[in-house]
């Protein structure tokens, strides 16, 4: 039934002999490198920046809609373009699709009274008329990833005339589901007094309670497996690129933030139809052009019925999804997600292009 | 100079040359049948974990040696060290029952309910104690700990204060500082005691969420060993076996998991958990009024001062921002509007007669001459076209 006792020594010996050689190895990481794609800043306001990537094919076969990438103000948007064989941003490239993306920056405190109207009809609206100048068009395509997802959702609903095609990836929709533990959690925060309290939310305060969802993985046993991973430099170096992104989490805009929990979290106004950004209703009835939700599985952060429920509210009639088995952040930077969502999503792009 | 690489190796050797000296007296102790781990065996160290107590010694002679970069993944694998060992040690003593209590005889299954239970109470004794040494079942609330020491003032004190186990009996110690805060306060300073009051009981609530959150938390464990426990049965019932630590410790994550999972879906921890947050905001809420009022009384500019700025700032941004939109709008609706009258008027001009214009009255002159340059324009235009 269980190892002998010198097994049990046998193996604290050989755990401790890995540690011991793991810090020779830590110390020989260098610098964690990530963002790999070259790009050009094309637009700045305030600390965001909107980045033209560099297009890897011959320019006759560029789609001639750009897409634009609106990430989550959670964390950084480099996950989307970690490194060489882990990027969503490179294989949309190599598939032809001439890419944009949003880096909100890091907010400080002058930054505590931005608020979701600021975000989506202020900073997404202004790079989308920059991009739709730059092109000459009148719509282009949006790719909204997870709380950015939600974002685009709204921005599209506002103005539906300058979104060819909505992509929308692991993306809140109806915030109430029952097997959404960060809802739960959060729908009995008193958001007032956080924002209150403290102006601009902490990034590690955000990470806390994303690792308290599964604790005993996120900070234990990730760690033990990682002394599995010393004897090889790349993959040691790999680990290393994805904890700097999990720990490199931006403090939050405090209205934007007070808003977030509120309006979505707490009060599901998204699906309930009763939000308002800008003072002007935001319907997902509205939501007209074609839509395109791409849904991991076995996400615990935005759990799939979260996601599926937009089916029921928006108001397109071109509406499918992709489901990727595998979780929130295997998403972006599984050897498969590399393999299976950027053909999928250029496809079906290319398709309504 | 020497190389932090180098440095590494030769601390690596040293700790490996160490390691090799206790295996051996490990070898030598289980030789003779005794558990290496227990309290009052033979063992090299007086420490209760011989391999921690040597890896705590060589962490803080190596430490100081490791370059920043791999410092904090350093630190988390110490942690990391210090839970794997403690598991090894449960998982021997659970063995070593186990065996005993199958030498004299009876049904394995019961056998291992006995052990089971015997474990739950041992790790809920463990959370007891509430360190982060001993209690390997702490992550969220340890995390939480190192999270809020960095929001300002911090209530531990309070709580290490009143919590089971300090000198003084929790209740009395409570009812006793609750009689404190509630005293009035007298003449000139009265407002600021009030304020101290204030602060003191609003800590003693957050402390008090925090005590009620710690003992859910501690639940965990016990229902870890017993989801533990099923899966062994189970395993032994298919005639499966634990190969190894590390496949015991994948288990006990696995089952910690699950138990954490139940527990944290319940509302009683759902409102604990909120309640953790909100009364640590009301604490740091506090502390800001405070700290504004003796910022006034020393003319220092306030945090909320800073925020009435910054406040007015992004007003006055979405009020220019929107005031550019309505011109830019204007503008493009002005200028349509002219586009689409020129076109009615070039539109009416290719149906009209090709006949000359009537002379102008010398007083419109100017303004006809305008008019006709257009026209002409146009023509050599739509000439061009064809």
């Amino acid at each position: 039934m269980f190892p002998r006792p010198d097994q049990i020594m046998q193996e604290v010996m050989d755990f401790n002999a890995k540690l011991a050689n793991s810090f020779s190895s830590l110390s020989k990481v260098g610098d964690v490198d990530v963002g790999i794609s070259p790009k050009e800043t094309v637009y700045q306001e305030d600390k965001l920046a909107l980045y033209r990537y560099r297009p890897l094919v011959e320019k006759k076969d560029i789609h001639r809609t750009p897409v634009l990438v609106v990430y989550a103000l959670v964390n950084r948007p480099y996950m989307t373009d970690l490194q060489s064989d882990r990027s969503m941003v490179k294989g949309l490239l190599e598939q032809g699709m001439d890419v944009y993306l949003i880096d909100w920056g890091y907010p400080d405190r002058g930054d505590r009274y931005l608020d979701l109207e600021d975000y989506i009809d202020g900073y997404i609206h202004n790079c989308v008329e920059h991009i739709l100048k730059a092109h000459k068009i009148p719509s282009l395509n949006i790719l909204g990833i997870c709380q950015g997802g939600t974002f685009s959702l709204c921005y599209s609903a506002l103005h539906p005339e300058k979104v060819k095609n909505l992509i929308t990836m692991v993306t809140p929709v109806d915030f109430h589901t029952e097997d959404n533990l960060l809802s739960k959690w959060a729908r009995r925060l008193d958001v007032d007094a956080m924002v209150d309290a403290m102006g601009n939310i902490p990034g590690d305060l955000l990470n806390w309670s994303f690792l308290s969802m599964k604790p005993f993985q996120l900070t234990g046993q990730k760690y033990v497996g990682l002394l599995d991973l010393m004897d090889d430099p790349k993959k040691l170096k790999n680990f290393m690129r994805m904890e700097k992104w999990i720990f490199d989490s931006p403090d939050q805009a405090g209205e934007a933030f007070r808003e977030f929990i509120k309006y979505f979290f707490q009060e599901n106004r998204l699906v309930h139809g009763d939000l308002t950004i800008a003072g002007k209703p935001v319907k997902l009835s509205d939501v007209t052009m074609p839509v395109y939700n791409v849904y991991a599985t076995q996400d615990h952060l935005v759990p799939p019925a979260a996601s599926l429920a937009l089916e029921k509210h928006v108001g397109t009639k071109d509406y499918s999804t992709f489901d990727f088995r595998g979780g929130h952040i295997g998403i972006y930077v599984s050897g498969r997600a590399q393999k299976e969502i950027p053909p999928a999503i250029a496809n079906w792009v290319k398709e309504r292009d | 100079m020497t190389d932090s690489s180098t440095t590494s190796s030769a601390w690596g050797e040293a700790w490996l040359d160490a390691q090799r000296k206790y295996f051996e007296s490990w070898a030598d102790l289980a030789g003779q049948g005794m558990n290496p781990f227990e309290q009052g065996s033979a063992r090299p160290s007086g420490d209760n974990n011989p391999f921690a107590a040597a890896f705590e010694q060589w962490w803080k002679m190596i430490e100081p040696n490791l370059p920043e970069q791999g410092r904090a993944a350093g630190q988390r694998l110490r942690e990391m060290n210090q839970g794997y060992l403690r598991l090894g040690e449960q998982i021997w003593k659970l063995a070593e029952n186990m065996e005993s209590a199958m030498k004299g005889g009876g049904d394995w299954r019961e056998l291992m309910q006995q052990q089971v239970a015997k474990w739950q109470k041992e790790i809920g004794d463990r959370y007891s104690a509430a360190d982060a040494w001993s209690n390997p079942w702490g992550e969220p609330l340890k995390q939480w700990r190192q999270l809020y020491s960095s929001f300002g003032i911090s209530p531990e004190d309070i709580e290490a204060f009143i919590k089971p186990g300090a000198s003084m009996d929790g209740d009395a110690i409570q009812r006793m500082m609750k009689q404190a805060l509630a005293t009035p306060g007298l003449g000139y300073t009265r407002e600021m005691q009030e304020e101290w009051q204030k602060l003191g009981a609003l800590w003693l609530e957050h402390a008090n969420v925090l005590k009620r959150y710690e003992k859910l938390l501690a639940d965990v464990g016990g229902r870890t060993a017993e989801k533990i426990g099923a899966k062994l049965m189970e395993m032994t019932r298919d005639g499966k076996s634990v190969t190894g630590l590390r496949e015991a410790y994948d288990l006990w994550v696995e089952c910690a998991e699950a138990a954490y999972a139940e527990l944290a879906n319940s509302a009683d921890f759902v409102e604990t958990q909120a309640a953790l947050s909100n009364t640590l905001m009301e604490v740091k809420k506090h502390q800001q009024e405070m700290m504004e009022s003796a910022q006034r009384a020393f003319d220092l500019p306030t945090r909320g001062e800073l925020d009435t700025a910054h406040a007015r700032i992004h007003a006055l941004r979405r009020e220019v921002r929107d005031l550019k939109r309505r011109l830019e709008e204007s503008d493009g609706d002005s200028m349509q509007g002219q586009i689409d009258e020129l076109r009615a008027e070039l539109a009416a001009l290719r149906e009209a007669p090709a006949t000359p214009a009537p002379a102008p009255a010398p007083t419109k002159k100017k303004a006809a001459t305008r008019r006709a340059a257009p026209k002409a324009t146009t023509k050599t235009a739509a000439k061009k076209e064809d």
